[in-house]
């Protein structure tokens, strides 16, 4: 039987990858008798599904007024590119 | 003014490809290297790079994807310059072993998951500005391979090869981030709540 922290590595790992049966067999039994267990995977499962979703969003443009390019970069690189060009 | 004419017109106006995709290119590359020194220099390599092969661009798509190609291949080479010097010991130093399990291997009374609110209980503007500040505290290059994997969704095989470290390595490293992090997210969310 394997305890909750072989288990924590187990959940990590299976999200890279697929577990070898017997792995993931010993996994899923401890996780439907580990309320605790449970709920780090769920955890780990949203920060995969979220930060995945968030790169999208970034990757197709999504705004931030926050986060912009400072205006001395801005400057630098126009009058770099301009004096290569 | 249809696409070729467009690009025709910039590609003798480098400067407005600054103007019109700079902050893309910026927050992309902020979301993936955190500091803002890196995602400026890369961003400037970019476009450096991208007016020395404008040739190569030949309308192919578009332009924002081909600076974005070579924007990606510029932030993997940063982080892989900067994974070489990173000590060994860098990821023992947030080793929570100690701190989340007991002696037997089972979560400690009082560790983040016994009882606690669950992370998909934060809002979405919520999470991603936790989860930016949550990877600061975590030592760069457990930062960047959780990045590496989750934000850009490269395999195990391609990270290893970029970084040249093990496989066993990476899942230690990933590991640790993972728990890092949502441990991390979930302290201070309840501290948001209070």
């Amino acid at each position: 039987m394997l305890n909750c922290q072989e288990v924590s590595k187990l959940v990590s790992a299976s999200l890279d990858g697929k577990l070898p049966l017997w792995k993931r067999m010993n996994l899923w039994m401890h996780l439907g008798m580990c309320r605790l267990c449970w709920g780090f995977r769920k955890d780990i499962v949203h920060l995969h599904s979220q930060t995945r979703q968030r790169a999208d969003e970034i990757e197709g443009g999504a705004e931030d007024p926050d986060v912009k390019l400072p205006d001395e970069s801005r400057e630098r690189i126009k009058r770099l590119l301009n004096s290569k060009s | 003014m249809d696409e070729l004419s467009k690009a025709a017109s910039n590609r003798l106006n480098p400067a407005s490809w600054v103007d019109e995709y700079g902050d893309y290119l910026y927050r992309y590359a902020i979301s993936r290297l955190r500091g803002s020194e890196a995602a400026e220099e890369v961003v400037q390599e970019t476009f450096v790079a991208a007016l020395e092969h404008v040739d190569q661009y030949a309308a192919k798509g578009s332009e924002r994807g081909w600076l974005l190609g070579i924007l990606k291949r510029k932030i993997i080479d940063l982080i892989r310059a900067r994974s070489r010097t990173a000590s060994l010991t860098d990821e023992d130093s947030n080793d929570l072993s100690e701190a989340l399990f007991d002696r037997q291997g089972g979560w400690k009374k009082d560790s983040d998951w016994t009882g606690h609110a669950p992370l998909d209980s934060l809002e979405r503007e919520d999470f991603w500005r936790i989860l930016r500040a949550c990877l600061d505290t975590l030592p760069t290059r457990q930062a960047d391979v959780f990045v590496l994997r989750e934000m850009d969704d490269r395999s195990t095989e391609e990270i290893c090869k970029e970084l040249e470290i093990t496989a066993s390595n990476l899942w230690v490293i990933l590991y640790r981030g993972r728990l890092q992090l949502s441990h991390c997210m979930k302290s201070r969310y309840l501290q948001d709540q209070a």
